[in-house]
């Protein structure tokens, strides 16, 4: 089939057919004539540019369109399929589960008082007007695709003032040959509540997956989200997690993501810090083995006084392995004693790596505090002859100072999820030092 | 146990070693001493297998095995311990579950089981509370934070743990003050047994008033100029290393 006139960009592979699979699909897909017609109108933006490539500005270093492929279908959880062995799991987790973009587990009784989790497919069956604000077709070429293709996704709401002890886990998987995965969730603390929101992400088979999300985070007034994600997967992963976090007045939103495994992996983040004094602070840890990319972009926006974000990304690299990590600040005019700073730390394992940083501020307001700082270094020579001179063997010697290395982010969290996170960062993000 | 013959090395391409013949008994203490720059600490990353030192001529021979031919960590196995003269600070790895990995490597490299976790940690005990070590500071990250003398006692502690059959101590004197140098010396000394050696590397007499050695070598020009008892490190002392290089 000839190529319209009308594109001045060529079609990768998977663009080409998108419409065609849409078409096939589109009576299958959940929710009503709204949410069809949103559908739609996101796949018409998603046709108009296409997959991400290194020519859009945002993706220069993450040139996704040439690296996936054509041919990708949908697929259906497969009843008794064993789930992949995921670690983490706090005892007294509420848990939630999605295969293949399909919620497949959801706590059924005993949720505490004020917690609401539902899947998007139920609440779509009903009338759900109150989901359209999170439904949106929006900028971003990866958002589009997610909200025409969506199969499900999870909701979870948090009343007023409720604060929940127990942490939610919400594993999601995708494990068939050659599938492609579209959720779209939806997290709202209302004015005052508090959650504890753990993600673990498996995917990978032997032929390629595409697996996407778009999560909307709504914090209201002094809301706090305790939010740990840990990307995991093959080689043949292609998994990409995009967030929109609105923070309310006070709300406080903390976050520890982890990525190791996925031959391409891309977390985009944008945050709109919208309430006076309002809070974000994540740390990203990442693996780039050899053949692997693993990206962190965020963008942040400042739009009310004595708000504060706080980026600290700390990546390993080794073999052709490529690292990214972009954080992008902007400080509106109203903005005044804005307290920004965000930190990107690199250590190449090998000399054909590759690790690219990129700060960028863009400050209206005359009276803030922003301040950036990135370095790239190897691992330490005489470290690692320490270790060595005291009888440990060289390979189990890097893998001890990189295990240190992600010690400043697993910090972060509570002692009883410490233990499971740095054995996950063991087998997930030391294994990209070449080993084992 | 140690027989270092006709050693040549070289740093960086520069010849650093040239002709160190020296042997060490079984549980014999020697000192070598000598001026900066004379390839005192040369000689123990050699002995130990530290990268960017080369030998290019000589043999070291360790309890009858090729002692060049192996890597640092099967050195350590073999039983090699270099104290070392600037420890290195190594953030988010603590000294506990750094020197359990160490003991636990070099077990298996000797083909020997595992030391269990309960019996690891009484031992741990026993040998920090010999040099004043708190639980605290085993629980932190190696060496971070540390003066100069509780880096000192962490190397003892460490050679405590590994027992090792020769230990060598780069001027492990350095930078300490005397109520540090009596402690560490006194950790050395109990240490001191009829299978263990001591190879103390040091510039001054001061460290020998509290390991008292054997034997005590000059050290210069990357060669042995000088040995002798005791005695020869009063010597030194007395009358400057010219003197006695001079002469020899």
């Amino acid at each position: 089939m000839a190529v319209p006139a009308r594109q001045s960009r060529s079609l990768s592979a998977f663009d080409g057919g998108v419409e065609a699979l849409f078409a096939s699909l589109q009576g299958s897909l959940p929710g009503s004539e709204w949410m069809q017609k949103l559908r739609v109108d996101a796949l018409a933006r998603f046709v108009q540019v296409g997959l991400p490539h290194r020519r859009v500005e945002w993706w220069k270093y993450t040139d996704l369109a040439p690296r996936v492929d054509a041919g990708l279908v949908t697929a259906k959880p497969t009843p008794g399929t064993a789930r992949p062995r995921i670690a983490l799991s706090p005892a007294n987790a509420i848990e939630v589960e999605q295969s293949e973009g399909v919620v497949t587990r959801l706590p059924q009784t005993g949720l505490p008082d004020g917690l609401e989790v539902m899947a998007l497919r139920d609440a779509l069956a009903v009338p759900s007007l109150w989901l359209r604000p999170s439904l949106q077709p929006g900028a971003g070429a990866i958002e589009n695709l997610n909200l025409a293709f969506a199969t499900d996704g999870v909701l979870i709401r948090v009343g007023r003032g409720c604060k929940i002890a127990q942490p939610i886990t919400l594993r999601s998987w995708l494990s068939t040959p050659g599938a492609m995965a579209h959720v779209r969730n939806v997290v709202e603390l209302e004015e005052g509540a508090e959650l504890t929101l753990i993600e673990i992400d498996h995917a990978g088979a032997d032929r390629q997956t595409f697996a996407t999300s778009r999560t909307s985070f709504e914090l209201a007034a002094s809301a706090k989200l305790h939010h740990i994600r840990i990307i995991e997967g093959a080689a043949s992963a292609i998994t990409i997690r995009s967030d929109a976090i609105e923070l309310g007045v006070d709300a406080d939103y903390r976050g520890l993501m982890l990525t190791g495994g996925p031959g391409l992996s891309r977390q985009d983040m944008t945050v709109r810090l919208n309430g006076e004094g309002a809070r974000y602070d994540v740390a990203c840890g990442y693996a780039a083995g050899n053949g692997q990319l693993a990206d962190v972009s965020q963008e942040v926006l400042h739009a009310a006084p004595r708000t504060v974000s706080r980026i600290l990304a700390k990546g390993i690299a080794s073999g052709t392995g490529h690292g990214v990590v972009q954080g992008r600040v902007h400080v509106t005019k109203d903005a005044q004693q804005t307290d920004s700073h965000q930190l990107a730390r690199g250590l190449m394992l090998t000399p054909g790596a590759e690790i690219d940083h990129r700060p960028e501020l863009e400050i209206y307001a005359d009276d803030v505090k922003c301040g950036h700082g990135a370095a790239v270094g190897a691992l330490d020579d005489a470290q690692l002859f320490y270790l060595q001179s005291r009888g440990i063997p060289a390979e189990e010697a890097r893998n001890l100072l990189v295990g240190a290395y992600f010690a400043e982010l697993t910090a972060r969290v509570p002692d009883d999820l410490r233990d499971d996170l740095e054995v996950w960062i063991g087998a997930n993000m030391t294994r990209a030092a070449g080993l084992p | 146990m140690l027989e270092i013959r006709n050693l040549h090395a070289t740093v960086g391409g520069k010849a650093i070693l040239k002709g160190l013949t020296l042997s060490i008994g079984e549980g014999e203490v020697h000192a070598i001493m000598g001026p900066n720059g004379s390839g005192k600490s040369t000689l123990s990353y050699v002995l130990s297998g530290k990268a960017g030192y080369d030998v290019t001529e000589g043999s070291v021979t360790f309890r009858g095995e090729d002692l060049l031919a192996r890597k640092t960590e099967e050195r350590a196995a073999a039983g090699i311990f270099l104290a070392m003269q600037y420890p290195v600070e190594i953030p988010g790895v603590t000294t506990i579950n750094f020197l359990r990995a160490a003991v636990n490597a070099q077990a298996k490299l000797r083909g020997e089981p595992e030391i269990e976790a309960v019996a690891f940690l009484k031992r741990m005990r026993e040998e920090r509370e010999k040099l004043f070590m708190s639980d605290e500071m085993i629980k932190r990250p190696v060496n971070v934070g540390f003066s100069g003398g509780e880096k000192k006692r962490n190397e003892v502690l460490q050679m405590a743990m590994l027992k090792p059959r020769l230990a060598i101590l780069d001027e492990t004197d350095s930078g300490l003050d005397i109520d540090a140098l009596k402690l560490v010396a006194g950790g050395v000394n109990a240490l001191r047994a009829p299978d263990r050696s001591f190879l103390v590397i040091t510039h001054y007499q001061r460290l020998l008033g509290y390991i008292r050695p054997d034997h005590v070598h000059v050290l210069a020009g990357g060669r042995i100029v000088k040995s002798g008892g005791p005695e020869l490190a009063l010597e030194l002392e007395a009358q400057g290393y010219d003197s006695v290089v001079k002469v020899a």
